[in-house]
């Protein structure tokens, strides 16, 4: 990787600074609220999966860290400074890749990459190089005449190219066929480095296996945000069993979402697991069962956040 | 400067066709120019300006829209771009593209037209470059600036089109801003509000890329403007336009009294094209110096009679000029028909009003025009062979100049130098009568005209005194000019426009008019 980045602390007095910092973050388009007072910290060297459906306000969140757009209120902060300010100089330590960004058609992937060579003084040769012959890209046909992930594969090739420290991927992945998806997003986190990467996406299975944080959108809501760990031990399905039939609770704790129950168990999904307070609590409603506890995969954590259709956010903290 | 000439590379490269497409819009057009009396120069003598127009503003849009400033899906927002560099690149891009080849055109032109080519010409020609960038260019970039596509640029400047019609329509004609120096300084201050909004709205997207405020401040200048020209004040817009004199006025007016002895009268015409009465004052206006050349914008008259009667004319935008030898002319204006009747039992007494240029005339000079060619000041360069020949003679010759013309150029021809071989209707000319001829060019270092091959035909007004066809014939033999009669020259420089207000005392009585004859 090379020149791996020294921490980041904020300015003089030596506390960790945020790559991303989003201060009651709002964006009114026309009638719609895009995003709504939304709280989110990204720290140096973490890959945040920001998810949500289609129209959730992830793309606005990132436009406007990106300073495509202007927040309607609210800070939005990159690398310490005002995203609004962020041109130039400024953003030859990042890399942006969106799904629906137009490129230079007209150039071959070699120009294309040549052309940004002088840009950022930190650009890598030989991992240009790598990169081109891992990705497969063509040497003669111009960007126009390529697939929609050649493309992405050539954008992500020009973004990474330089080390940047911070990686902003766009529904990266979005429509490609799982192959080309699987080799971008080793090919990202094999340059990625020390590199922070924000990265939204709506599909859930490609988070799992390389997210270190994670956040869920909805209705310009950030709704969850924290490590993986935390999610995969926070969320979790709870299955009671027991000899004789059940008596079921007149009311289920606020925590117990989608809860079902037989003669012979109960199932549900916990918000809010804790090894100790969790069991303790079911044998208080159900009397002596046995119980079994099992992470919850994303696709669950989130469907049961949307159905609930409540808030859930621990600390806002990606970190 | 090194990332300046990486764009500018890309740019170069990207629209290398469309490039070549403009410079061969520019020979086109240049060759169309430069020989227009050939079978497919006639053909395409409209096509070639309109090609070459349009190959400018597609070759602009397409440059700017390259890095299009609008919208949040393009390619090099996000990447490491200086504003000043990217918009540096661009500017490089239309002055090697866009303004060398039209310069080299220029050139090219300047050289058929058999002008010869020094570096004096260099200051002139790239003030013209400028002077179109400004006119043309700007404009054009500042709008690509401001929208994402060349469909949504076309659609765009169809809408100021539409919206400049309806300007149109607005009452202009109801304003008194009929005369050149009003027109020139509304327009001037149309200028100087559209260009510096323009100007921030351009840099406004380079260095923030928020095109909404853009859009409201370029939106607001274009409405602006012509609703600040209609609002202004016309007086104040006059007062400004037309300064009264520091010193002496440089012009005298009194009412000329009739020849045949009944003292001062004025003429009522009734024309029948027009239903107002057409009051005519016979007036001797001169320049106060033989140096001095007075350019007339407009008049407006006055008149003041018993038991406080009193009627004033617009201002009439009418322009002739005097100087020198040059004196006697009228003022008139319509009235409507009861006022003229009322008129003649009024003892009207004049005020007439005056708005002028002034030119201070450079010492005459006499030109020999006996060769195939001859030059006049200003470097203007006419042929010696007038239009026509023998008793076809059509009297004027052709003459080009470099850029421009001189503010004034006054050429003058004794009828007894004249070389003309006398026609079957004519004895030899008589001596003791002159003809002149005046043109009016610019005061700038080019005029604003991608051609920059000024032509003037030398054209000279009737004999003054005039001279019969035959006596007693109302009809007057026109002034042909032919080769080998010399003739004497005079430029001027402008003075600025200035307005004089002239008591003339009674009008005295009324005599009905006769249609004046007119000349051969």
């Amino acid at each position: 990787m090379g020149n791996a980045p020294a921490a980041l602390t904020a300015k003089g007095i030596g506390l960790p600074m945020h790559v991303i910092e989003a201060v009651d973050l709002s964006k009114k388009f026309r009638h719609v609220e895009a995003l709504r007072n939304l709280n989110l910290q990204l720290g140096e060297g973490s890959i945040y999966a920001l998810m949500g459906p289609n129209g959730a306000g992830k793309t606005t969140l990132i436009k406007i860290l990106m300073n495509l757009i202007s927040p309607t209120a609210g800070r939005a902060m990159v690398f310490g400074e005002s995203a609004g300010l962020l041109q130039g100089r400024g953003l030859e330590r990042i890399g942006y890749v969106s799904e629906n960004q137009r490129l230079p058609d007209w150039m071959t992937v070699p120009e294309f990459l040549s052309y940004w060579r002088p840009f950022y003084p930190s650009w890598d040769c030989a991992l240009e190089s790598r990169l081109t012959k891992r990705f497969d890209l063509p040497r003669k046909q111009k960007l126009k005449t390529l697939s929609r992930g050649m493309k992405m594969k050539a954008a992500l090739a020009s973004s990474l190219a330089y080390h940047p420290r911070l990686v902003v991927l766009d529904e990266p992945l979005s429509g490609l066929d799982p192959l080309v998806r699987d080799d971008l997003m080793e090919s990202l986190l094999e340059s990625a480095g020390e590199t922070t990467v924000l990265f939204s996406s709506h599909d859930l299975a490609e988070v799992d296996s390389f997210a270190t944080h994670v956040g869920y959108i909805d209705g310009g809501r950030l709704l969850l945000s924290e490590p993986m760990a935390s999610v995969h031990q926070r969320f979790r399905s709870v299955t009671v069993r027991s000899q004789t039939p059940l008596a079921n609770p007149r009311q289920t704790p606020a925590e117990w979402l989608l809860y079902t129950a037989s003669e012979a168990g109960a199932r549900w999904n916990e918000t809010d697991f804790d090894a100790e307070r969790s069991p303790a609590r079911a044998r208080e409603a159900f009397g002596t069962v046995e119980i079994d506890s099992a992470p919850l995969p994303l696709r669950q954590v989130f469907l049961t956040m949307a159905r609930a259709n409540r808030p859930s956010c621990r600390n806002g903290s990606g970190q | 400067m090194k990332m300046t000439l990486h764009i500018l590379r890309k740019d170069l490269r990207r629209h290398r066709w469309e490039i070549l497409l403009y410079v061969l819009a520019c020979a086109g057009w240049a060759w169309q120019v430069g020989h227009p009396a050939g079978w497919l120069a006639e053909r395409i003598r409209t096509l070639a300006p309109i090609v070459l127009f349009g190959m400018w503003l597609l070759l602009t849009v397409r440059v700017v829209q390259g890095e299009s400033l609008v919208g949040d899906r393009v390619f090099w927002s996000t990447r490491p771009y200086r504003w000043q560099q990217l918009l540096a690149a661009k500017c490089c891009f239309l002055l090697l593209c866009v303004n060398l080849p039209l310069l080299v055109a220029e050139v090219a032109l300047i050289k058929a037209a058999g002008i010869p080519l020094s570096w004096s010409l260099l200051p002139g020609l790239l003030f013209l470059e400028l002077w179109l960038a400004f006119f043309v260019t700007f404009p054009a970039v500042t709008l690509a600036a401001l929208t994402e596509s060349l469909v949504q640029w076309v659609l765009t400047l169809l809408g100021l089109l539409v919206f400049a019609l309806v300007v149109s329509w607005l009452p202009w004609n109801r304003l008194p801003t009929t005369l050149d120096g009003q027109e020139n300084l509304a327009g001037l201050m149309g200028m100087a509000l559209i260009a510096p909004i323009l100007a921030f709205a351009l840099l406004w997207q380079y260095v923030r890329r928020r095109v909404w405020p853009a859009r409201v401040a370029a939106s607001l200048a274009v409405i602006l403007v012509p609703l600040v020209v209609l609002i202004a004040p016309a007086g104040w817009i006059f007062s400004l336009a037309y300064m009264h004199p520091q010193g002496a006025v440089p012009v005298h007016v009194s009412i000329e009294e009739n020849g045949a002895g009944s003292g001062r009268t004025y003429t009522r015409y009734q024309r029948e094209y027009n239903p107002e009465p057409e009051i005519s004052l016979p007036i001797a206006a001169s320049a106060t110096d033989p140096d001095t050349l007075i350019d007339l914008d407009g008049w407006r008259v006055t008149l003041t009679g018993d038991n406080g009667w009193r009627w004033r004319s617009p201002w009439i935008n009418h322009t002739f000029w005097f100087g020198g030898e040059e004196t006697d002319t009228s003022v008139f204006f319509d009235m409507p028909p009861a006022t003229a009747d009322q008129l003649a039992q009024k003892h009207a007494t004049a005020r007439v009003e005056l708005a002028f240029s002034v030119f201070r005339l450079t010492p005459p000079r006499r030109i020999e025009t006996a060769g195939k060619r001859f030059t006049l000041p200003g470097g203007i360069i006419c042929r010696g062979q007038p239009q026509g020949s023998g008793f076809f003679t059509l009297g004027w010759t052709d003459c080009v100049a470099p850029l421009r013309l001189p503010e004034v150029l006054i050429v003058q021809m004794e009828s007894g130098d004249s070389t003309c071989p006398p026609d079957r209707r004519s004895q030899l000319l008589p001596p003791g009568h002159r003809a002149v001829g005046v043109d009016f060019g610019t005061s700038l270092p080019a005029e604003f005209d991608p051609n920059p091959v000024r032509s003037l035909n030398l054209t000279l007004n009737g004999w003054f005194p005039p001279i019969p066809i035959a006596p007693g014939s109302r009809q007057n033999l026109p002034a042909r000019f032919c080769s080998g009669t010399p003739l004497t020259a005079r430029t001027g420089t402008s003075m600025g426009k200035m307005q004089a207000t002239f008591e003339l005392g009674a009008i005295g009585s009324e005599v009905r008019g006769v249609e004046p004859a007119d000349s051969e």
